[in-house]
Order: C-alpha cells, then structure tokens, then sequence
C-alpha cells in the first residue's frame, strides 16, 4: 500500500545569533509560537547562531511538539559549533527531529522532558535523577538543596493548580563556568492576567504584568475563598535572595524578573500563550538556612 | 475514644509531601473523621521534604470550617521533622488569617437587625 506524502509549504527561520534567557530570548519564542501557526513545514536554521542557552529548549522543545501535534513539520539545520550540537544533543533536544542527533542524553545537562500535569510522580523522579546531584554541587549544603528541591517543587504546583494546561515542559542546565543552574518550566494554558482577572472582576483590565506583580505579593493567590495559598511564590523568592539565584517570569504580555532581591518588569510587546518560569540557582551556597525548629508543632493550632 | 492514624506516605507514596492533590485527599480523610468526632493523628514519620502547596491544601484549609480550638482538640502532628516545624507555621499562620472574622470594636452598638453589614466592614 503505497502512502501519499502530504505537501507542506516550506519556510526557513533563522534563531537570533544569541538566544538568552531574557526578555528578549523570551519575546522571540513567543513570536516564534505565533509565526508557526500554519501547518507548514519548518526549518530552523542556526547558521548565525553563536549562543543559545540550553535551559530554553524547554519553549522552543515545547513550541516544536505542541504545533507538530497540530500538523506541522520540523527540521533543524546549520548547527555549526561542535559545542552547541552536543550541548543540544545531550538534553535530548535534537531527537525531537528526523534528522537530528539521537545520542542518549548525558549527566551534563538537565534533559528536555514533556510532563502529563497529571503523571506528579514522573516530575518528582525527574527533578531527583537529573537535578543537583552530589557531585555536581559538591560545595552547596544540605539544606540549601532542601531550599532548591522546595523551590522546584512549589512553582510546578503553581502550574498544576493554577494553568488548567496538560503538559508541562522543562530543560534546565549547569553553567559549570558560573556555577549556577538554570531550570524553565513551560506551560502553554491560563496566563497569570486570565487568572488573575478571573479571581476579581476589579483587576479585568490589568496587564500581564500587573496581573504577575499581583501574584508575586505575599498572601495574593487566585485559590477559591475557601483555600489557602500565596506562600509558594514568598518563599523562592525569599530564597532565591539569600541564595543570590534569580527568577524570571514571562507569561501573557507581561515579563518580570528578580535577581539578587532587584526587580525588573517591562510590558511586551507580543503576547505569550501560557507561561514560562526560569528559576537560576547559585551552586556555591553553602548558607545555612535554618536552625531546627524547638517548638511543639501542636502548639501551632 | 479510637484515635485515627494517618500516614502522610501512604498518600503520597514517597518520601515527600510536594503535591497539592495528596494534600486534598489527606483534607478528605480528616474531615470525614472529624465529622464523626474522631481525632486524628497525622503521621509524617519517613517525610523529609515538605511543601506550603501540600500542607495548605490539608491542614490550611481546615481552617475554613474549623475554629482553632475543634482543631487543637481533633488533630494532632506526630513525626513531623523539625526542619519543616517552620513551614507548618507559616501555613497555620497564613490560614488563620485568611478566615479569622474581623469583627468591628463598636459591635455592641450595631443595630444587627436594621443596619448594613457592610457599612461595618462584615
């Protein structure tokens, strides 16, 4: 039986000669989410690719298998530097392609991983093989990984509880140099301004960054009257401070950052689908964080 | 009385406490014992990471139909590691803020009956 092979126009795109995690990395993938509309066949093209930060295959692996499922095509091309070609072939990006590497993805780099939002166990195993482990962070302390697994562990709940999405996707990456790790989350559902213009009709009109420099406040959470939230996003933050790591928020028209305790926030100028999280960890912690609590835990209630 | 155990690991099958869902079916099984006045103990013994989305979700909300004091006298924490006694606080904290009543300090002279709660605050 012989099968026909189904036409599909064909369109190059060029990434950027430097594609970070920033607002401007962030605002180009969201265009790229936008361009990729039609059913068509794509190539992306690295040819003037110098630097691509690994941790963003996370949108751009997202982004190739949303819209494949919606009929596209992908093809990669021009991957000049040997570096980049094994940077993106052990996190497993390349094998998103026909004609991409397939070597199995290595210990250097934290791998690009689709998660059902259903399938909790699969995140939580994944997060223990691929992140922080022993020998990679030799110097970080004990209860600074607690902080890190904490960390991890609330902002993927945010996005279960709060973005209605099916899948989550994530990359994350050791900048061995820098001694940090970045890990991005991606979830193409509910913005921070849907949810938060539906949890009060007084913030409708908010922007995508007010509607996330509503969420980030102490105690604000879009949770039901009935429920108690509003913490998770406090304590990576508090963390993220003492631990001089950073977090980055893109979602709807909104980008919003803190490093080192200092914001940054700008209003885009495209909209982004969902939501992306970028949380970088500083591997020379060695602070202790807290001492053992002497209380009664029932003397609480 | 019987006391009900409950094992924090049995639901969630791990040595952590890092979903929200888990903590709802804990919710679950406390409420059900508590509306058959039965205290229940909660057992976090093997637990070594904790987060605010799991605990919110079954002690935190408690709050919302219960007061502190039916709390107090049908709950009780038992292997919770020290560590994580902070987290718990600020969950406890956080909840009893959230639904504690604010009542206005003139209450005594507000005509309940005629009167618009709202120009009170309630």
């Amino acid at each position: 039986m012989a099968f026909k092979r189904l036409y599909l126009p064909k369109e190059n795109i060029y990434i950027p000669s430097s594609l970070k995690t920033d607002d401007e990395g962030f605002t180009w993938l969201a265009n790229l989410w936008e361009i990729t509309k039609q059913s068509k066949s794509y190539s992306l093209d690295f040819q003037n690719t110098n630097w691509f930060e690994a941790n963003l295959c996370a949108i751009l692996g997202a982004i190739i298998t949303l819209r494949t499922d919606e009929g596209c095509h992908f093809s990669v091309c021009n991957i000049k530097s040997n570096q980049l070609n094994q940077t993106l072939s052990n996190n497993g990006f390349l094998s998103l392609f026909k004609n991409g590497d397939r070597t199995s993805t290595k210990n250097s780099s934290i791998p690009f991983q689709q998660f059902d939002m259903t399938n909790e166990e699969e995140v939580e195993k994944y997060i223990y093989e691929h992140v922080l482990l022993s020998e990679r962070v030799p110097e970080m302390s004990e209860q600074a990984k607690k902080k890190v697994f904490r960390s991890i562990f609330e902002m993927y709940q945010n996005s279960v509880m709060h973005s209605g999405a099916d899948n989550l996707f994530v990359c994350g990456q050791f900048y061995f140099h820098k001694r940090r790790m970045a890990l991005t989350m991606v979830e193409f559902g509910r913005t921070f301004k849907e949810n938060v213009a539906r949890h009060n009709e007084a913030f409708k009109d908010y922007s995508g960054l007010k509607a996330i420099e509503w969420a980030v406040i102490s105690g604000n959470t879009t949770k039901k009257a009935e429920e108690t939230g509003g913490l998770g996003l406090d304590l990576i933050r508090e963390f993220l401070q003492m631990n001089e790591g950073k977090l980055q928020i893109r979602s709807a028209d909104g980008y919003w950052e803190e490093k080192k305790g200092v914001n940054f926030a700008k209003d885009c100028t495209n909209q982004f689908s969902g939501s992306v999280v970028n949380i970088e960890f500083n591997l020379r912690d060695e602070n202790i964080y807290y001492a053992k609590e002497e209380i009664d835990p029932n003397s609480l209630f | 009385m019987s006391i009900v155990r409950l094992k924090i690991s049995d639901f969630t099958r791990s040595h952590r406490a890092v979903s929200a869902k888990d903590g709802d079916q804990v919710y679950e099984s406390i409420v059900s014992n508590f509306e058959a006045k039965m205290p229940v103990i909660l057992d976090f013994s093997g637990i070594e990471l904790i987060i605010t989305a799991f605990l919110n979700n079954c002690i935190g909300r408690l709050y919302f139909s219960y007061s502190s004091d039916q709390i107090k006298e049908l709950l009780r924490i038992e292997n919770l590691d020290p560590s994580e006694v902070g987290l718990l606080k600020l969950v406890i904290d956080r909840a009893k803020d959230r639904f504690e009543k604010k009542y206005p300090k003139n209450i005594d002279e507000i005509d309940t009956l005629n009167d618009d709660p709202a120009d009170y605050g309630l």
